[in-house]
Parts: structure tokens; sequence; C-alpha cells
């Protein structure tokens, strides 16, 4: 049953995905880690990292729409869960994400830095945890917020998100220099966590709740159901 | 006009008792009760009355604070028994949004299987006849971006109805039709209210005294008026009458194309009464509640 | 009466009519606009860590030539909040859907969008108002010292009007939402990554809105080489542009609105010409001098035995340094202490705020002339100050310097010294008791060194030699430090002779100072002693 229903979904969800702003975060992303190869610039290993940053937050911004359906008050009522909506359009955005960042990857590659190549490894755990802040920050907006278009208060959300990273005391920034000597551990614990942090939030918020406390709700506000339709 | 009588005494499909619903402080609904059976019912309440709140509680869209509510034998309060109602369910949403690029078909398809009816063949056949039904046979291939706004609103019902829901929640379907379109769309309403239940919520007086057998009115969170059409008409029968001047005491009045004043409220001995209309019933309900209110 | 009046001038003079409707919708935005989450957030965000208590200890000694710089780049913050928050106001009927019915208004979108411009004034002046606060901080400050320059204090706030009517073009360009997401993006990247780290194309970087500068210590403002001004002209002609491409956009084509694009362009261009020019020759010989041979361009103050020479903009520091001085030659005995000791305060101004940007330092003190212009001056041997001041860092910093003159008789020779025997140990304990907030700066300054050993920067970041032990020289140090301070006190200036004595081991030193030295370990035996 569940496996016809993605099969018959896939096509018109593909078609449903905001092409533009994934599109336009996308190429943006590309352009700003491809500029100093263009133009051209010698960038230190350190600011080079910096932009590839940059390029991941471009494209952070673009998922930060991945969520928005403007028929969302229509599909909002029917059988199939917003948790199978939701994993759907990020199933589909997966492979093409992927497909980016090995491009953003494969640019950098030719930017004429000044040093040592990149930590692909720790960029990618980056980016993916900047990326599932994005997403869980739409199912979040539109779990709280219940319009339809969560991305124009995703997408400022997130930029806030990391400006804070990039931002706060050394001892809790996660945007640390390459050659910081806690540069492991951060992304071992810290880009990490966050990235579990990240998908936790989207699960959680992909349900669609039943009762509207959830907390002393899942319990109570079941019995207020109950107690009122014994009437 | 409206449907057989026989229908209000079948059991109910759906029935809803003390939904509360607070939203930033101000209440929302208010201790709300009734019960549908099959038909149309009509929904009538001012701007802010609470009804796009209540049916998106009836759509489960949306959960209450408290209260009970059962849908053919479903509660909505479990993840179970909310998927068990929403294969039961149409509905229109007040802006109901549209992916512009989809054609007609495309759109009611793909409802089509969030509704979870997975068959090709079947669903094809299916999303066909509800475009024809709602009159959008030769515009199924058209983009909905090229659409008028009442063929917009058609696709919607179309969508509502497609996987022929026995419980049809409409937010103001008529809103901003032209006359002739808001015709059609009663057309198609009444249709689809033989062997349904269907919840129609409105401004328009004129849609609940044309379509529906039975009337609810919603003010401020609370029920006014739950009844007939007729009942609701009768309601200000003897009070509303004729004056050459604006009457003192009126709740309402206004000049009517005659010159002479409608007035609606407690008459003075010897005035000229007036046949009262369903829209008299509904403002004395309404009036009424003002009065309550500020009791 | 009035209400006659009014009506009146109504019907004679719509167009004054339609300029205070254009008045009343920017004054509306204007609030609006200020209260937008974003830049709320960004205001309050910004003015908590402005207040934040316990700052950084040099904000006691700001030089206002930094700081007036310095007051630009929390404001970037702001105006990329304001960038989002405006474009979102442009775009707020469009997304409501009330477009259809604004358009048919008597207000034409092009004055709704002069409207947003003028409704960004406000935030704007605010902005200013916060520099200018700053700005009264800083000349309260009791160590404060330099000059500030009104151009650059002017800048902070014409990034945010920039960044801002950039929103507004944006949301007048693109009907997305998501236009303002990626321009933040943009200027992030232009910022942040090119505008910091891009080297070898230094005119693409003065392009950049916030212009950054490499050279960490302040230059005295005489040496400043910063284009502020044609920076500033460079933004006035890029906002002017901006906002006149917006009103363009939105329809307001007349003559005047062409003409102000046209003349923005050519001013954005003047600026941006004049601001590449990079510094003139007179400057360059300046900077050189100031470099090389400072003693020409200083003041000299005398404080006892210690002569302090700066440039005049920074004598006002001559007591902060002198209480340092006066610290570590209390611990010496005496026919040690009254000691003639020079210190002169020293600049890499070739290297500093909009140099030409060599990006290299020469080896400390070699290729630079101090030697003899000391002797010329009559100041051999001077220890060197830097220009920046404030905190236990700093001042276990020039104690360093002033113990070793008195310990070894002369400055380090080289440009990091390992010193690996007793007297190093001494160095270390007389500048940790210098003052009551030098053992506290040593121990920050090892919280964020790595590697073995312990060093103690150069007092004047980098331009002479900083001073290091090895792991087992510390182990003496720390000791020490454990034992009451009196007493340690004592058997320093008792026995001071055997302690300075050339070739006194570490395991001597110890045991004249009454404690013991840990055996040598191989670490310690890679260390390169001098």
């Amino acid at each position: 049953m569940i496996r016809a229903l993605v099969v018959a979904l896939l096509a018109p969800t593909w078609r449903t995905l905001p092409w533009a702003p994934l599109a336009a975060g996308g190429t943006l992303g590309l352009a700003l880690v491809g500029a100093p190869a263009l133009l051209p610039l010698t960038l230190p290993p350190v600011v080079l990292v910096d932009l590839v940053r940059v390029a991941a937050l471009s494209g952070a911004l673009g998922a930060a729409f991945l969520l928005d359906d403007p028929a969302g008050h229509t599909t909002g009522a029917v059988p199939t869960p917003r948790l199978l909506r939701h994993s759907l359009r990020t199933a589909l955005l997966l492979p093409l994400a992927a497909g980016w960042w090995v491009a953003v990857l494969a640019v950098a590659r030719l930017a004429p830095a000044s040093g040592a190549g990149l930590p692909y490894g720790a960029l990618t755990v980056e980016a993916a945890a900047l990326t599932a802040c994005s997403v869980a920050c739409a199912a979040g907006v539109l779990r709280w917020g219940g319009g339809t278009a969560a991305g124009s208060t995703a997408g400022p959300a997130v930029i806030v998100l990391s400006a804070s990273l990039a931002a706060v005391p050394h001892r809790y920034r996660l945007f640390v220099a390459v050659d910081d000597p806690h540069w492991a551990d951060v992304h071992r614990y810290g880009w990490a966590g966050l990235l579990a942090a990240a998908v936790c939030g989207w699960f959680a918020w992909s349900l669609q709740p039943t009762t509207r406390r959830p907390v002393s709700g899942g319990f109570g506000g079941r019995r207020a159901f109950g107690a009122a339709g014994s009437r | 006009m409206t449907a057989p009588p026989a229908s209000r005494t079948a059991p109910p499909t759906v029935s809803v008792s003390g939904l509360t619903l607070r939203y930033r402080g101000t209440v929302a609904l208010d201790d709300v009760s009734f019960r549908l059976g099959e038909g149309v019912t009509g929904l009538l309440g001012p701007n802010g009355a609470g009804k796009t709140t209540l049916l998106r509680i009836l759509a489960t869209a949306t959960p209450p604070d408290r209260g009970a509510l059962t849908v053919l034998g479903n509660d909505p309060s479990t993840v179970a028994g909310r998927q068990a109602v929403r294969r039961t369910l149409g509905y229109l949403p007040q802006s109901p949004g549209f992916h512009p690029g989809f054609t007609a078909f495309e759109f009611v398809d793909y409802v089509a299987i969030l509704k979870e009816l997975t068959d090709r063949r079947q669903r094809h056949q299916e999303v066909r006849r509800r475009l024809d039904d709602v009159g959008l046979a030769d515009a199924r291939g058209k983009r909905i971006k090229a659409l008028s706004g009442g063929m917009r609103q058609r696709v919607a019902l179309a969508a509502a109805l497609v996987g022929d829901p026995s419980f049809v929640v409409l937010d103001e379907p008529t809103v901003g039709l032209d006359p002739e379109q808001r015709m059609r769309f009663r057309e198609l309403i009444a249709e689809a209210g033989q062997g349904r239940t269907v919840l129609l919520s409105t401004h328009q007086t004129e849609d609940v005294a044309m379509l529906c057998h039975r009337v609810v009115v919603l003010d401020r969170g609370r029920i006014r008026f739950d009844g007939t059409p007729a009942e609701l008409t009768a309601a200000a029968e003897g009070r509303v009458w004729s004056s050459d001047a604006k009457a003192q005491g009126a709740l309402a009045g206004w000049r009517t194309g005659t010159g002479e004043f409608r007035n609606l409220g407690d008459p003075p001995g010897g005035a000229a009464i007036l046949e009262p209309t369903l829209e008299d019933g509904y403002l004395m309900a309404i009036d009424g509640a003002a009065e309550g209110a500020m009791a | 009466m009035n209400a006659l009046t009014a009506v009146r001038e109504t019907v004679d003079a719509p167009a004054a009519n339609r300029r205070r409707a254009v008045l009343a919708l920017a004054r509306f935005e204007a609030g609006r606009l200020l209260l937008h989450p974003l830049v709320f957030t960004a205001a309050v965000v910004y003015s908590v860590w402005l207040l934040w208590p316990g700052g950084s200890p040099q904000e006691s000694f700001p030089v206002l030539q930094d700081m007036d710089r310095e007051t630009q780049i929390g404001l970037e913050l702001i105006g990329l909040a304001a960038l989002v928050g405006a474009n979102g106001a442009v775009l707020r009927s469009r997304r409501h859907g009330t477009e259809a019915h604004f358009g048919t208004l008597v207000l034409r979108p092009w004055q709704r969008t002069c409207a947003h411009l003028l409704s960004l004034v406000p935030l704007v002046l605010l902005t200013a108002a916060v520099v200018a606060a700053q700005l009264v901080r800083a000349l309260t400050r009791p160590g404060v010292v330099g000059h500030a320059s009104v151009n650059e204090l002017a800048t902070g706030p014409a990034l945010v009007l920039l960044f801002a009517v950039v929103g507004v073009l944006l949301g007048r360009v693109f009907r997305s939402s998501f236009a303002a997401p990626l321009a933040v993006v943009v200027v992030i990247a232009l910022t942040f990554v090119f505008g910091v780290g891009a080297s070898g194309a230094e005119g693409f970087r003065r392009l950049s809105p916030l212009a950054f500068d490499e050279g960490g210590m302040p230059l005295p403002s005489h040496l400043m080489g910063r284009p502020a001004g044609w920076h500033l002209l460079y933004l006035a002609g890029l906002v002017t542009l901006t906002g006149a491409g917006a009103v363009l956009v939105s329809g307001g084509r007349s003559a005047a609105v062409k003409a102000t694009a046209f003349g923005a362009l050519a001013v954005c261009s003047v600026g941006a010409v004049l601001q590449s020019l990079g510094p003139s020759d007179a400057l360059r010989a300046a900077r050189e001098e100031a470099t090389d041979r400072p003693s020409s361009m200083q003041e000299c103050h005398r404080r006892g035995p210690t002569t302090y020479c700066a440039f005049p903009e920074f004598t006002p520091w001559t007591d902060e340094w002198d209480t340092v001085v006066r610290g570590v030659r209390g611990l010496a005995p005496d026919g040690v202490k009254e000691r003639r000791l020079y210190v002169r305060q020293r600049v890499f101004a070739t290297d500093g705020p909009s140099g030409p940007g060599s990006g290299t330092r020469p080896a400390v003190p070699s290729g630079l002339h101090w030697a003899e212009d000391d002797r010329a001056a009559g100041t051999p041997d001077a220890i060197a100050a830097g220009t920046a001041w404030g905190g236990g860092e700093k001042e276990i910093a020039l104690a360093a310097a002033v113990a070793h003159q008195l310990v070894m008789g002369h400055g380090p020779r080289a440009s990091s010294a390992v010193m690996c025997d007793g007297r190093g140990v001494l160095v270390f304990w007389l500048a940790t008791q210098a003052t009551e907030h030098t053992e506290g700066g040593l121990h920050s300054i090892l919280a964020h060194s790595f590697g073995g050993g312990a060093s103690i920067p150069s007092p004047a970041d980098g331009l002479s030699a900083g001073l290091v032990l090895r792991d087992h020289e510390y182990a003496v140090v720390r000791a020490l430090l454990d034992r009451p301070r009196a007493e340690a006190g004592a058997r320093v200036k008792a026995e001071w002779g055997q302690l300075t004595a050339e070739g006194v081991s570490t395991e001597r030193a110890a045991e004249l100072l009454g404690v013991k030295a840990p055996p040598l370990t191989d670490d310690d035996r890679q260390w390169g002693c001098q």
C-alpha cells in the first residue's frame, strides 16, 4: 500500500519541488566557489574553506524552501501523512544535493589556493548539518506557524543560525578555522551533533499532532475527548 | 429545495461536542456542539466568528483544545482515527492554493494519489469523472495558471470530491464568484449533497436558503442558532416592519428601493409588519447574540 | 478654518499632498522596519554585545584611529538584517495579494518605492547614534589615545543604508522573498571572504563595501593610509545609484531620477578610483621613517631612571608603562634597580592599515636600523613598547622585556630567545611579579598557546623578541610561584649576583631559590638554546 503510494507520488512530488529557490541557491553557491578560479584570486586555505562554507549556506538557503507547498491547505487534510510527504520531498532532494555538493567541492579544487587541499569530509559534515537545520527549521515553521510557505522564515533563520555559530565565543564556536586545534573535535561532536539534532527536529516537526497540547495532552487531551464524547 | 426529511432522522454522520479552541488569548471556539446528517448544512456567521477554525478542526487540519469530534464513528484524536476520518473526507479550504504549473487534471490526480487512490487506471477514471462533474471536461489539460478564478475554484471542488468522500467540508466556496458562476456552483454543491454529509460555510444567506436543509449560525465562537432555514426565518416573524422614516430603537434599518424603511427589532404598536426573510432571521440571531453579550 | 485651508491646499497642490502621503507612508514603514524581528533582534544582540561587561582589557585603552574602524563590522550585521527587513516590506503587498489593489491607488509604485527608501532613514540615524555612543564611551575612558576619523565613523551607518537600499531594489526587481537571503550570502562572501582574504587583488578588495585591513597593531594616526573619505564617497554613490535604480525599476523614469542615477554612477566611479590609488609617496616615506628610525617622530619623557619615547599621540600611556617598569625594578637589589633604561615605542607601519600589504615582516630586529637610531637619539638598547595596551598579557610582555634587560644587561639578540639557564627562571619570575595583573597575564597567554614550554610575546606585537622557557625551567618558575612572594623576593635580592651570573644552571638557580628543578627530559633537549 505504502509502496504503491510512494511510487505514485514520486513524479508529481518531483514536480512540486520549489525549483526556483533550489536552482538559485545552488547556482549562487557554485558561482561563489568558482569566482576565485575565474577572476583569478589567490585565497589562503583558511579563506577558501570559509568560501566553501558560504557556498554551503547558499545551498542550505535553497533547501529552506523545500517543504513549501502552495496547495498545502488542500494537501494538509489528506490521509497521506505529513511525515510521508515531507520524507518524499527530502528523499528527492538528497541525490540532487549530493551531486551539487560534489560539484561545489570539485569547483573549489580549481581555485588557485596557496596551500594544502580542502578538508572534504569535515566540510561535507558542515554542509549536511546546515542543510538539515534548514529543512528542519522549515518543518518547524510549518508545524508551529501553520502556513504553507516556510522558506521565507526558515531561510533568514538559517542565516541567523550560521551567524551565531560563527560569532559565539570560541569555546562554543562551530565555524572554527581549519588550523584550529579543536577542528577534529568540533566536527566529530559539534557538527555531527547538530546534524543529528536537526534530523530529530525534522522528524518530530513532520509529525502532525492529533491533540493540541502534546505534553499533557498525549494522555489528558485524549481523556478530554473521551469525557466530552460520552456526554 | 432542501434535502429529504428522511435524512434528518437518519443517524448522524458527524457529531461535535464541546469543541473549544483558544488562539493567542482569544477564544475562537467556545463549547461548540452539534450533529450533522446527510445533506447540505449551512454554516453562517460574520467574519471572525470562528467558521474557518471550526471547519479546519472538522477537516482534521487543526486539533481542538478541548471537545470531542467523531466522523462516521471515527475519533480523530488518535493517529489511526484521524487517518480513518481523512479517508472519508473532502475539504475545500478557504484559500486553496495550487501548483500553477500543473494542469487541472494533474492537480486533481495529485490530490487523488494523496487520498491513497493508487490504482492508476481507476484513479484517472475517477479524476476525469470529478472534473466532468464540475464542468471542467474541456479544461482538463489547461494549466491552472491559465484558468480563471471561478474555474480554479471548480478545480478545488473537484479535488475535494475526488475519491467520493462521505463527509465534505466547504469553506466559503462561492466567495469571489460572479452570480452566474455562483448559480452553477450551487448546483454542484446540491449534487454533492446527494448521499453525503456536506458542511458549507458562507456569508451568503441566499446560498443557505437555496441549498441547505439545515443551518447553524456561529458568532464569536458560539452557536447562536441550529435548525432549519425556515425556523431561522421564523425567528424574525413579527419583528420586521416598514416605516416612512428610520425607526428609533430598531436593531437595524435601511431604506429600500421603494423609498420606505425596512426595520428590524421590536416593532412599535400598529406598525406595518413585513414578511421576514432568512437574512432577517440571521441578523436577529447574531444581534440577539450581541445583546446577550452586552448584558 | 484649518480644515478648510487644508482642503484648499489639497485641491491647489496635489503634488504637495502626494509628498505628504509619501512621508506618511515612510513613517509607517520606518516603524515596521525597526520592529522587524530580524532588525530588532540584530539591534538588541549588537547592543547587548557592546554593553556586555568584562570585554577585552584593551577596551580600557582605546586607540581612536582603530576604534573608529571597528564600529563598522558589527553594524554590517544590522545592515544585513535591514536588507532582509526592507525587502520584506517591499514585497509585503505582493505576498499578501494586495498589489492589485495598491497598484490602482493614487500613490504610484515609484512613489511607494521612495517612501520605502525614506523609511530607512530612522534606522540609519539609530545606528549613527549607536556609533556616537561608542565614540563617547571610548572618549571617556581614562586610557584613550589617538584621533577618530569622522569618515570611518560614518562608514558603518552608510553600510546599513546601502544594504537596506539593496533590499528595496531587490524587492522591486525580484518578486521572490528568496532574493534577500541570497543577497545576504553574497554580501557575506564579498566582505568576510573576499574582502578579508583575497591577496593580490587590492583594487577588488577595496570595492567590497566593508574594507578590512590586515596588520594587527594600531598605527599613529598620521601614518594611517586608509582612504576612508573616498570609500565613503564610493558608498554614497553606490547608495544613491541603488536607490535611483529602485525608483527607475518601479516606474519613476523622470529626467531627475535618471540624472541622479548617472551622477551617482560618476561619484561612485570617482570614489572607486581614488580609493584604490594607495598611499602617497610622502606617506610611504613617513611610514618607513617611523618603522626604521622612529626617534625623530617621537617625544621622550623621563620618569626616574627610565626614559619613555613614544609617538606623541601615545604619550598618555607613559605612566601606565612606568608602573610596570617600576614593579620590575622594585624586585631587583640596590645597584641594579637604578640602572638607566630606555623604552621606545615601535611600529611596523609599512604593513599597517591600508599599507601596501607586502605581508611579510623582516626578521626582528635585523633589517631595521633601530640600534643606530637609538644610539643617535641617546637611548641605547631601548626596550620596545607597542601601540596596544591594557591587561595582564600586555603588562607581562613589557615586564619580561624589562626583566631581561636588568638580568642580562641587554635586550634579546634573536627574534625569539629560548632561555635555557637559571637566568631565564629569574626573568620569568620577575615578570610575573611586576604588577598584580602580570601573573594572570602569563596564565592567559599559556591558556591559548600550544606546544611545550612557556613563552611571553614581545611587547610590540612581534617587532621585538619574545621570551621562551623550556618545561624544565618553567617548572622551577611554577615551583617558585607556589612559595610565599616575600620569601622568594628576599632570596632573589640576596642571591642576585649568582642568579644573574653567566652560565648559572637551572639546577643551581633552583637551589639558590630554595626549590627543586625536575630532571631534563628528551623534550627539553629538543629546544635550540641560546
